[in-house]
């Protein structure tokens, strides 16, 4: 039996409409939607499916919509494993067939009306070698990219999927609690890791991630065997998925009290995270946010250090980044309901690296913050 | 980092007696545990970016291009080449390379083509006007550091089905225990690690963690799987939280028997498929013969080495490929019997001069475990 109780069947129906009446204006007879394990956010949007570790047996998993029939998942899983799967969508015409993507394109070949189908989900067609595929065997039908209309569809968010964002969040806050018990000198990164890694799990987490840095290095890594010591200054990114929702953030945890330099740069790092979160609303430009981020970095004195790979952010959701991005350039607006993954990476050689972040909800006149922890820097003895 | 040291001469030997000049590595950032990862077998480096170059020439002399500054910053750190830059355009850097090295197509070899995006390999020996020798048998004989690996690696995997026996009780979640597990893994320190579980008093397969909670009577199944310096191995074990019944002991006697059979024959010079030929054989004999193939059988195992791997994601029938040693492999005769459900068995074995050595067989042997039949 599906369980209703995280999203209703009515609301995945609603979503289902939207794209059916998308269709209908662009003339599309069919849509596909791809999806591979970690790249499966459009078709979990529509179906509430994740796809763990099964891609199918061509790759990829789908699901195929047509104008006046019900949706079909196809070569999500192996056959015996369908009640299971059962219970996790709300569609229940779920297919195995051999051939992977042969499977879909079998279905529209059986339809001599289809002729024009959409796809969603570009990178896991392609990256399964299944696009090259299904146009040999469909050479008559013309595709069409449908993928932009999905992000554009997911770009806000529903109160159900919000809950999601804030477990996220929480698994978040208490990884930071944990670290704020467990850091100290002689204790090794990769163990203070797995007590928190632990503790998210421990809340619901699917997936936990985490990167660290340490003052001596310049970008974030994975973890080692690196002992913690008296005077570390360790940036710490987050990242946690629940119910299929992604959080971040970052924090920084010191043993000691950092340099006087490293407090002005970290007091660069809050003004300038506190003036994108006021930048940000229903309506305000994602560059005009952006300019008074780095306005503000720039004038501490820091713009230079800003570590632009790392960036201000992004939405997060079903995907871990999502339009739109806090860029210069960004042609994007900020609408009511996004979910924004907002940070401040700023790295001085000799100085240390300050990661601030958290994950907002997009509100009218402004943003509720989802994490509680504090943005402070945590210090340690 | 002397490990890598020797993998990377070990390399150069081999394109030196293969007559290559340059050996072109493409690298995505998906790290897959059956690998091959020929990257970070030659560098170290784990890449976070989507595309990765590594250029390695005869005489030593390494290059690696990577996605983004941060990973730069990184490969700079812990990337064991002389140089490191940022790419724009994977095609675009490959071209103006093979030209600046002056480099003829029977002289060059790229390893990693089954990572890239079909249509970029097509594009690129387009443009270059030629198709790329296969660099796979460049990495072979295997490393000893990947055996040494395999063996800490196995060890753990025990130690986190330890830390199964001991957590797992009516009234925990999948999850719960999973997070346990997860602990274990990451402090005995593995880089990575994944575990598929399930529970129910007939399972269907084996999934990642939900939220159900462990009952009495339960079949708990583990597949674990952990990595440890780029090599996986991977343990799968079934539990009953309760008495098993005399049919479920009957029934996982089959599977005991798949494993030491298939294990028997082991050696250099078999074919990787004899040994799924033989576990069929012994499952059919029991009467599931038609459970011997999809849906409710995927493969019997996977090559686990970093680079040097071919037999691959999927042992099967299919797998005509002669065992050499230093490879290393999982096995594991895991089977849906429609009487119990599905059911877990696996080690990981290397393949040894004159046989095996199972990594596993010594603190959790193959059996059924039990919980609580008292």
């Amino acid at each position: 039996m599906f369980d209703e109780t995280r999203i209703p069947r009515g609301l995945y129906k609603e979503r289902l409409k939207k794209v059916k009446e998308h269709m209908r204006e662009k003339r599309l007879d069919a849509l596909i939607i791809a999806g591979q394990a970690h790249c499966c956010e459009n078709l979990t949007y529509v179906t509430g499916l994740l796809l763990g570790l099964w891609r199918g047996p061509g790759g990829a998993g789908y699901c195929l919509i047509t104008a006046d029939q019900e949706p079909v998942l196809l070569n999500v899983c192996a056959s015996r494993e369908i009640p299971f799967y059962k219970a996790l969508t709300w569609v229940s015409d779920i297919r195995v067939s051999p051939g992977g993507v042969l499977a879909v394109a079998n279905i529209i070949k059986g339809q001599p009306s289809v002729k024009k189908v959409g796809l969603v989900g570009i990178s896991p067609l392609v990256n399964s070698g299944d696009y090259v595929l299904l146009k040999k065997e469909l050479g008559h039908i013309e595709f069409t990219d449908e993928t932009l209309f999905f992000e554009n569809m997911r770009k806000t968010k529903d109160e159900r999927e919000f809950d999601a964002i804030r477990l996220a969040c929480k698994a978040i806050d208490v990884e930071c609690e944990t670290l704020s018990r467990t850091i100290e000198a002689g204790v090794v990164i990769r163990k203070a890791e797995a007590e928190a890694d632990r503790i998210a799990r421990l809340e619901g987490a699917r997936d936990v991630r985490m990167l660290w840095a340490t003052q001596e290095m310049g970008a974030l890594t994975l973890s080692s065997e690196r002992i913690c010591k008296a005077g570390d200054i360790i940036a710490c990114y987050f990242a946690t998925e629940v119910l299929g929702y992604w959080a971040e953030a970052g924090r920084v945890f010191t043993i000691g009290k950092p340099s006087d330099e490293y407090m002005r740069m970290y007091s660069a790092g809050l003004k300038a995270l506190a003036a994108g979160e006021n930048a940000i609303r229903a309506g305000s430009l994602a560059p005009s946010v952006y300019k008074r981020m780095i306005d503000e970095l720039k004038s501490s004195g820091y713009e230079e250090n800003f570590v632009a790979e790392y960036g201000f952010g992004h939405g997060i959701g079903l995907s871990i980044a999502e339009k739109p991005s806090i860029e210069e350039n960004a042609n994007v607006t900020f609408e009511e309901n996004m979910a924004i993954s907002i940070r401040v990476p700023i790295q001085k050689r000799g100085v240390g690296f300050v990661l601030i972040g958290e994950t907002v909800k997009v509100l009218k006149d402004g943003v509720e913050k989802l994490s509680k922890y504090p943005t402070e820097i945590t210090m340690l003895e | 980092m002397r490990n890598v040291e020797l993998r990377k001469e070990k390399t150069q030997e081999a394109m030196k007696r293969e007559g290559i000049d340059l050996l072109i590595v493409y690298s995505s950032n998906n790290n897959r545990i059956s690998g091959p990862r020929y990257l970070y077998y030659l560098t170290g480096f784990i890449p976070l970016g989507p595309h990765n170059l590594l250029f390695l020439q005869v005489d030593g002399k390494s290059e690696l291009f990577v996605s983004s500054n941060a990973d730069a910053m990184r490969a700079k750190n812990e990337a064991y080449v002389d140089e490191v830059k940022v790419l724009n355009n994977v095609e675009d850097v490959v071209i103006t390379y093979i030209k600046q090295c002056q480099a003829v197509p029977e002289r060059l070899a790229l390893a990693g083509s089954e990572d890239m995006e079909p249509v970029l390999l097509e594009s690129l020996q387009a443009k270059l006007g030629y198709r790329f020798k296969d660099g796979k048998t460049l990495f072979f004989p295997i490393d000893p550091s990947e055996i040494e690996a395999a063996k800490v690696c196995a060890e753990i995997a025990d130690a986190v089905f330890e830390t199964a026996l001991q957590y797992s009780r009516p009234g925990i979640t999948e999850y719960e225990l999973v997070a346990e597990l997860e602990y274990t893994a990451r402090i005995k320190g593995c880089d990575d690690n994944f575990t598929l579980i399930s529970s129910a008093k007939h399972n269907m397969q084996l999934h990642w963690a939900t939220d159900r909670r462990l009952q009495k009577g339960d079949i708990v199944l583990f597949e674990i799987t952990p990595v440890y310096r780029g090599v996986a191995t991977q343990l799968c074990r079934s539990l009953v939280l309760g008495r098993p019944s005399e049919i479920l002991q009957e029934k996982y006697q089959i599977l005991q028997k798949a494993l030491v059979e298939s294990l028997a024959i082991i050696k250099p010079g078999v074919l990787a498929s004899e040994i799924v030929r033989i576990q069929n054989r012994v499952i059919s004999e029991a009467g599931y013969a038609q459970y011997c193939k999809p849906p409710y059988m995927r493969a019997r195992g996977h090559g686990l080495n970093i680079a040097y791997n071919p037999i691959g994601i999927s042992l099967s029938e299919d797998s005509k490929i002669p065992l050499q040693e230093g490879l290393i492999l999982v096995l594991h005769p895991n089977q849906y019997i429609p009487e119990v459900g599905y059911l877990a068995l696996g080690d990981t074995i290397v393949v040894t001069e004159s046989g095996y050595e199972d990594l596993n067989a010594r603190r959790f042997p193959g059996r059924l475990y039990v919980k609580g039949d008292d």
